[in-house]
């Protein structure tokens, strides 16, 4: 039977041809991989060195800018060969994240016409509008420092507070009047209850108790700008970002539906 | 001495002491304030996706949904959670790592210009159309890319001749979101030496704009091109200053993680050398502020340092350096906390004439989320896997969620250690990049670790207790004395150091249960010295027999959770004078006032996650704090 083996045409294929094969692999001149820095890339290191130190490299820190670069290069040549990139979702984030700035970037220097802009605006009313800005004036009143809080405003109103509203009331770190005081501005110093409360006060006469954050206040309301949508003037900076910001978006989105049609994306059920 | 800051507020204040003086009150009422009077709350520490630790671990929003973001934008968080604050934020400075800032557009290096492409120069044509045509320009552009029929010389802007960089495009960001007097970005960065795991990163924070931020690369660690010594970032300071002709400053945090290399009082780069005039001066120059209270830990000062100091140990991180690489050991403490630093500052100034270490306070979240949440209620995480979700503080078998942890050496913090962070406040004459940066470099400003609290000091020598009721105290004070941050030399005879304080609690947050001076002082022997006084609190309380005034009580309902009112005070306001001052002792006053107890954050999503299994060591309350960057006394020699 072992003989039988050994007249086996098959055999003598097999044997023959992996000798061959390990002759011919043993003799093949190994191609290698290139690590080129090239004339650019020496440019470029010391253009970013320049740029960062304020001054040019001596010689002795171009070479090691040159290796370090060489040894970046090889360590990436040498892990990607290793499979290291395989599953690292680090570097998987970072390419994603390349691909979405360079479509970001390209999408980015479209610059919007005032026509889109106006259409812009037209669809997205709430986000811009201006919220009343104040010019007012008003006087604290510390409930913890009065037994009767009610009879304590009472008699503040019984005087002639447009004269004596710097001086009359409980001391407060806050200044006593504003000019051109935003509603958010507003809000974020007397909490947003006060800032809710100024909108319903009529102008040019002392008002309240207004609650804030810290008691009450007596408030007189010099001037208003009430709440408006705003105009293409008044936001026009504001809307080309925008503009642009909500392109980049829908562009990214629609990369992705265009990559799930290139690919067959599935996901695997559970039990 | 900085009593006064320019001639012109000693102009403008000279007019109105005279005003003062016949008993009448100046015309308009705004004319003569020069000084700052707008209270200003911002974000100083934060990383988008483009900061690499922050990208690789799944961080998708970019600078521009942190500016939204910080302006009171809703947007959807990296785990696509909707998340929006409660009150927008007036500044802020994204910062990213600079290492590893470039590797974005590794992609993009070495290719030839759009216009000679045939594809660019297509698109180029199409997009610069304008309206319908750039629209149906950009959908191919889309579906190049998805088919991966983009022409190799795209990887860039098309119309713009160069590739874009990310600090390129960190900068441009910057620039779209900055609105004068509403939002203020700050263009800056985050050089993140860390040298054996022990952190010496350093924010850089720029006043400037584009024309001059891109004339500059940041600083980097990496030798030839960075340096992971700090007197080379110095250096880098110094040249931007001189190339771009614009101002910059260096802010040290985390001194915590550093295992006493942060605010080490010798050169360790230099082999421990001890410093000499150049390091000292160049470190007052560049260091003006340190971050004190951060998500990965508070930095005001260490139980074991601070022993009577029963505020002391609040969110405590001592386990280890950045990296978890080495244990902390008891003698790095003193080399990474502030109130040490200042007292080792004081005893330097003593050997060298100058103060390496005076240093005024901020805050920073470093959260690497793009997303700015400091509330306890409002908690979104330091990171991506920090993000809201059932386990982020115990998994649903009962074991403590790990933040980070090293088992040879058994150190490590579990993910509700966490702090949620606080604003930078900032007492600014605008809210503009140079309105914030000047505040920032004479140090008028102050850190928080969550709430908005006001707080002003004034240090002087002619205070009195009529002060303290004046309305217009800031204008008294600045007449009178110098704000947090200044300086106070040599006493007249006879007088005590004092100081006219006020604050104020945040108008949607909790009552304010104290107002504290701490006091650093280096005696005549060349010891230092630190004492905590209690100088406002709420209430009748009486001074113990310990001279501290008793615990302000406690509301919290942790069902809920939620806490009442109904202890503490609104407002807190003194004139006081330091009993123990000696004119011939260097010493150093800060200002902390303390919150009553509220729920931590951990708190609201116990009962948010309904988690019934939390383990006894998970902090469920907390006592804020805001701290006030210190005013220094220097007696002549």
């Amino acid at each position: 039977m072992f003989k039988r083996i050994l007249q086996e045409p098959l055999l003598h294929f097999l044997v023959v041809g992996s000798l061959l094969f390990f002759y011919l692999s043993s003799t093949d001149t190994e191609t290698k991989s290139q690590v080129t820095i090239s004339q650019g890339k020496i440019k470029q290191l010391t253009a970013q060195f320049t740029k960062t130190r304020q001054r040019t490299p001596s010689d002795e820190e171009l070479d090691a800018l040159i290796e370090n670069q060489i040894r970046e290069d090889l360590a990436f040549e040498h892990g990607v060969q290793m499979g290291l990139v395989e599953n690292d979702s680090i570097i998987k984030r970072r390419v994603q994240q390349k691909i979405e700035f360079m479509l970001n970037d390209s999408i980015g220097s479209i610059e919007p016409s005032l026509e889109d802009l106006e259409t812009y605006l037209t669809t997205h009313k709430e986000q811009y509008t201006i919220e009343p800005v104040y010019a007012f004036r008003h006087i604290y009143i510390n409930p913890e420092q009065h037994d009767d809080v009610n009879a304590f405003i009472l008699e503040l109103q019984s005087n002639n507070l447009d004269k004596s509203y710097r001086n009359v009331g409980d001391s407060m770190m806050m200044q006593s009047e504003f000019v051109d005081i935003s509603t958010a501005h507003i809000a974020r110093l007397f909490g947003r209850k006060f800032s809710k409360n100024l909108d319903a006060i009529s102008l040019k006469r002392w008002q309240g108790p207004v609650k804030s954050g810290y008691g009450v206040h007596l408030v007189y309301i010099d001037n208003k700008i009430p709440k408006h949508l705003a105009t293409l003037e008044e936001v026009e900076t504001q809307l080309r970002r925008d503009f642009r910001v909500d392109a980049q978006k829908k562009a990214v989105n629609s990369f992705y539906d265009e990559l799930k049609v290139q690919y067959d994306v599935k996901v695997e059920e559970g039990q | 001495m900085r009593l006064l800051h320019t001639p012109l507020l000693c102009a403008l204040l000279a007019t109105s002491m005279s005003y003062a003086e016949e008993t009448k009150q100046p015309f308009s009422p705004y004319a003569d304030r020069a000084y700052p009077t707008k209270l200003l709350f911002g974000e100083q520490h934060m990383h988008t996706a483009l900061s690499a630790d922050a990208g690789g671990g799944g961080t998708t929003l970019l600078p521009r949904d942190a500016y939204r973001f910080a302006k009171g934008e809703q947007v959807l968080s990296n785990t696509n959670q909707p998340a929006q604050r409660n009150r927008p934020l007036d500044f802020m400075c994204i910062t990213e790592h600079t290492d590893g800032m470039g590797a974005i557009t590794d992609i993009l290096k070495g290719t030839p210009n759009v216009m000679n492409d045939k594809q660019g120069a297509e698109l180029h044509k199409r997009f610069a159309q304008g309206g319908e045509v750039a629209r149906r320009a950009s959908q191919d552009l889309i579906k190049w890319f998805a088919q991966g029929e983009i022409s190799p010389a795209l990887n860039y802007q098309p119309g713009n001749p160069d590739y874009k960089r990310t600090w390129e495009s960190l900068v441009q960001a910057a620039e779209e979101y900055n609105e004068p007097h509403h939002f203020t970005t700050m263009i800056a960065y985050e050089w993140t030496s860390l040298v054996k795991g022990n952190n010496l990163h350093r924010n850089v924070i720029l006043r400037d704009g584009a024309e001059r931020a891109l004339q500059v690369l940041p600083f980097t660690m990496t030798p030839p091109m960075g340096s992971p010594n700090p007197q080379d970032l110095w250096k880098w300071l110094e040249a931007y200053e001189a190339k771009t002709g614009g101002q910059a400053i260096a802010i040290p945090h985390n001194g915590n993680l550093s295992n006493g290399i942060m605010y080490a009082i010798q050169d360790d780069f230099n082999n421990g050398a001890k410093f000499d005039i150049a390091y000292v001066t160049a470190r007052a120059k560049w260091e003006k502020l340190m971050e004190i209270s951060q998500a990965k830990g508070d930095g005001e000062t260490h139980p074991k340092l601070s022993p009577n100091d029963e505020f002391a140990d609040y969110e405590t991180w001592d386990h280890g350096n950045l990296d978890l690489t080495n244990k902390k050991t008891d003698a790095m403490l003193p080399f990474e906390y502030a109130r040490s630093t200042l007292k080792n500052g004081i005893k330097l100034e003593d050997e060298l004439g100058v103060n390496p270490f005076k240093y005024g306070f901020v805050s920073g979240s470093d959260h690497h989320t793009a997303m700015s949440t400091g509330m306890d209620n409002n908690y979104f995480g330091a990171f991506t896997w920090g993000e809201p979700r059932k386990d982020r503080i115990v998994s649903t078998e009962g074991n403590v969620s790990i933040g980070k942890y090293n088992p040879k050496l058994e150190i490590g913090y579990d993910t509700w250690q966490y702090a949620s962070p606080g604003p930078t406040a900032v007492w600014a004459t605008s809210n503009t990049r140079a309105g914030i940066f000047d505040a920032m470099k004479r140090k008028e400003v102050y850190a928080s670790t969550g709430p908005r609290i006001s707080v002003r000091v004034f240090g002087g020598f002619d205070f009195s207790k009529e002060d303290i009721k004046q309305r217009d105290f800031a204008r008294l004070g600045y007449a009178k004395g110098v704000p947090m941050g200044g300086d106070l030399k040599q006493a007249p005879k006879g007088k005590k150091a004092g100081f006219l304080i006020r604050a104020l609690r945040d108008p949607e947050g909790a009552n304010l249960d104290r107002v504290q001076v701490v006091k650093g002082w280096l005696d005549s022997k060349g010891e230092t010295h630190e004492k905590v006084y209690d100088v406002a609190w709420s209430g009748d309380r009486k001074v113990g027999k310990d001279g501290k005034v008793p615990s302000v009580g406690d509301t919290v309902d942790l069902s809920v959770p939620t806490w009442t009112n109904t202890i503490g005070t609104a407002q807190l306001a003194t004139f006081w004078e330091d009993p123990d001052f000696d004119a011939s002792q260097k010493s150093f006053y800060y200002v902390r006032v303390i919150e009553i107890p509220t729920p931590r954050w951990t708190a609201y999503d116990a009962v948010r996650y309904k988690i019934t299994n939390l383990p006894q060591n998970v902090k469920l309350k907390t006592q804020e704090r805001a701290y006030t960057s210190p005013i220094w006394y220097s007696p002549s020699k």
